[in-house]
């Protein structure tokens, strides 16, 4: 388990990460959330020890995170960059090596990785002739080729094609399976609603909602309600919703209080027919955008 | 431990395997050789092909007698006379002159050489040619004509020429250069002044090829952003250790190759310059310079975000550098002025002057000791530096450091 304790982290007096603190437990997949600039990326590089915090602790499994456990973590950065002009397979192999692996264990593994991700057709080929999409796998490899214990992924679906990203979420879901812990860095939502267990969004490097997501969205209180109606639909315009809208015998908008569902049922019944009706959980995009909003 | 040499073998075998680091060595020993011994053909080179030059003569004798002293002693590689001459005699001097142009204009004659009427008291004549720049033609026909207008006017004097030409004979230097007490060989004065410089380049282009390297590597990995990879792997120093170290051997094969091929074409041509006291002080001055600049190459890199405005800082020390190039026909011809021994101690240009002194002649000991003291403790300064500038720089993006923030990381612990 990974255990981040009142970590924080200033650049020139800016603080990037603010007393943050979350536990990512074993063999989860985590998101780690927040808009651009809230300091995900310091928080990861903290993780990887890469930078270190001002103050505060970063546990992993109860130690405090030290250079031994570099060869444990994988890391697949957002910026993307390889060298160029080196062909695919050595490079591979040349990372894999810094993480501790044997020179022949990294051919091996470096192998059967390329085949699995369709590459094997390029190992003797410059990197720079791959497509933008190809490079990417390659860094993901990089990033799980040494069998690591946590794996952090930045963004790592963007600017895969639909058959690559089904090819990575099974990859990420058999390292989860395996026990791996992997943290999930992004900003697309869905991805983060189909995969994650917990999640973390931080703004302005603090901590603004954290904990299990299906949990999240019942904590989060408003609910989209959806009603099909018969009747006179001026009737019904003074219930309490927000964004409501009424088309012709439909009505949409956000409960403000999940409790309040029958009352608002009930008051709704009192001048129409309701035909049909449906509740909708707040999608992870509303949560993310009300709460980034608000603070 | 072990990662800085998977990080030193990779640097080292990758660059190592490019084209251009093969060319760009390769073509350093060739300009070298040829620098060394081109001049030299060309000027001691027999000639194998006879030039027609035309003499415009307005004395109506003098250029019969330079036409017998070239045809004795200018000769081509068989044997035959180097120089046909074209005489123009006993007709009027402009019209002789304008014929001798015209030909010279079609190329019919490489030169042509006036002789005016009052040599004899003027002393003076006129040499056209297209290539002016030809000073083995030149020289050899200005002689034979100072031997012809010497000899005619010893005669106009009552003077005996055959005499006076055995007593002003010229005396021959034979040149020893003493290495110590004792030990003499026969001075090559050509040698004694291309030695220091050839060994001052191949300092010079084993260092810089290695340092630039190095930069490039450093600011590639930097703005492609690899090196969050490579740091979520090692540490920092690592990183950076590998890189200078795997560099700097492919600069140690770069002067051992030079080395070797100096050594060869040296003693194929009967002389030794590259000796084995030379190769050790070769591989003290290249290391600590090298380690010197590395450091300071590496810190630049970490610090610019573009390959042009790196450039632009280096190219600062790269005139720093040029000094010792600029300054060696100096230091062969002083190597143990004030001025020689100061600069030895500076330690931006210390590999450079002490090599070329080391080329004429083995300075003093206490000075190899302590010019070599001295960059130590630079290059030591200058890798401690480089470590703390590294560690922070490498992941700042966008804003550039100031000075006083720089020297704030190299303060902090």
């Amino acid at each position: 388990m990974l255990e981040i304790r009142d970590v924080t982290k200033a650049f020139n007096k800016t603080l990037a990460v603010d007393s943050l603190n979350f536990d990512v437990p074993q063999g989860s997949i985590f998101g780690l959330l927040g808009p651009n600039g809230a300091g995900k990326t310091t928080m990861i590089r903290m993780i990887m020890n890469i930078i270190q915090p001002d103050s505060g602790h970063i546990f992993y499994n109860g130690e405090l995170i030290q250079k031994s456990r570099y060869k444990r973590i994988g890391y697949l950065p957002e910026e993307r960059g390889l060298y160029q002009k080196m062909k695919l397979k050595e490079t591979i192999v040349y990372l894999a090596r810094l993480k501790g692996l044997s020179s022949s264990d990294a051919s091996k593994r470096t192998d059967h990785f390329l085949e699995r991700f369709e590459l094997t057709a390029y190992s003797q080929r410059k990197i720079e002739e791959l497509s933008k999409g190809n490079q990417q796998k390659v860094q993901f490899i990089i990033a799980i080729i040494h069998n690591p214990m946590l794996v952090i992924l930045d963004e790592p679906f963007s600017g895969l094609d639909p058959v690559n990203q089904l090819l990575l979420k099974d990859i990420i879901n058999e390292l989860k399976q395996g026990g791996t812990t992997v943290i999930f860095s992004t900003h697309q939502m869905e991805q983060v609603e189909r995969m994650c267990n917990e999640i973390c969004l931080i703004s302005h490097g603090k901590r603004i909602l954290y904990g299990d997501l299906a949990q999240i969205k019942r904590d989060f209180g408003t609910q989209t309600v959806s009603l099909e109606f018969t009747g006179d639909s001026k009737a019904i315009e003074n219930v309490e919703l927000d964004d409501m809208m009424i088309t012709e015998g439909r009505l949409t908008g956000v409960l403000r209080n999940a409790n309040s569902l029958n009352d608002f049922l009930r008051k709704v019944m009192e001048y129409v027919t309701v035909t049909g009706f449906r509740i909708e959980e707040p999608t992870l995009e509303q949560i993310f955008i009300k709460q980034v909003k608000e603070v | 431990m072990k990662n800085i040499w998977i990080v030193a073998s990779w640097e080292f075998i990758t660059r190592l395997r490019s084209k251009w680091f093969i060319i760009s060595v390769l073509i350093m020993p060739i300009i070298i050789v040829a620098s060394m011994f081109v001049p030299t053909w060309i000027m001691t080179g027999e000639d194998t092909e006879s030039r027609i030059v035309a003499i415009v003569d307005e004395t109506g004798y003098l250029g019969n007698r330079l036409d017998v002293q070239l045809a004795e002693n200018a000769h081509l590689k068989d044997g035959n006379p180097k120089y046909q001459v074209v005489l123009f005699q006993n007709a009027e001097s402009a019209f002789m002159k304008k014929q001798a142009a015209e030909l010279l204009d079609s190329s019919v004659i490489a030169s042509y050489l006036v002789i005016p009427a009052d040599i004899k008291d003027s002393l003076r004549v006129q040499y056209y040619a297209k290539n002016v720049g030809n000073f083995k033609d030149q020289s050899e026909i200005a002689n034979a004509f100072n031997e012809v207008v010497s000899s005619a006017r010893m005669q106009d004097a009552g003077l005996n020429v055959t005499l006076i030409r055995s007593l002003t004979k010229h005396v021959d230097f034979k040149m020893i250069e003493v290495e110590k007490e004792g030990v003499e060989k026969e001075g090559n004065e050509m040698l004694s002044y291309l030695t220091p410089i050839i060994f001052v380049l191949m300092l010079f282009f084993a260092i810089f090829m290695s340092s630039q390297i190095l930069l490039r590597s450093v600011l590639m990995e930097r703005t492609n952003r690899l090196v969050e990879i490579l740091l979520s792997s090692i540490t920092p120093t690592e990183l950076m250790s590998g890189k200078i170290i795997g560099l700097g051997f492919l600069g140690l094969a770069q002067l051992a190759l030079y080395l070797i091929v100096g050594y060869y074409v040296s003693s194929s041509q009967g002389v030794e310059i590259i000796t084995s006291a030379n190769t050790i002080y070769f591989l003290i001055y290249f290391i600590l310079g090298y380690l010197f600049y590395a450091g300071i190459f590496a810190s630049v890199g970490a610090i610019f975000n573009s390959e042009q405005d790196a450039q632009q800082a280096v190219s600062i020390l790269s005139f720093i550098t040029v000094i010792p190039i600029m300054m060696s026909s100096y230091v062969i011809a002083n190597p143990d002025s004030v001025v020689s021994i100061v600069c030895s101690f500076i330690p931006f240009v210390t590999p450079f002057f002490m090599i070329l002194r080391i080329g004429v002649e083995t300075p003093p000991v206490w000075e190899i000791l302590s010019t070599v003291a001295t960059l130590g403790v630079f290059t030591w300064l200058a890798m401690v530096g480089a470590g703390k500038i590294f560690r922070v720089a490498l992941l700042m993006y966008g804003k550039r450091p100031t000075l006083p923030e720089l020297m704030q990381w190299i303060r902090e612990k």
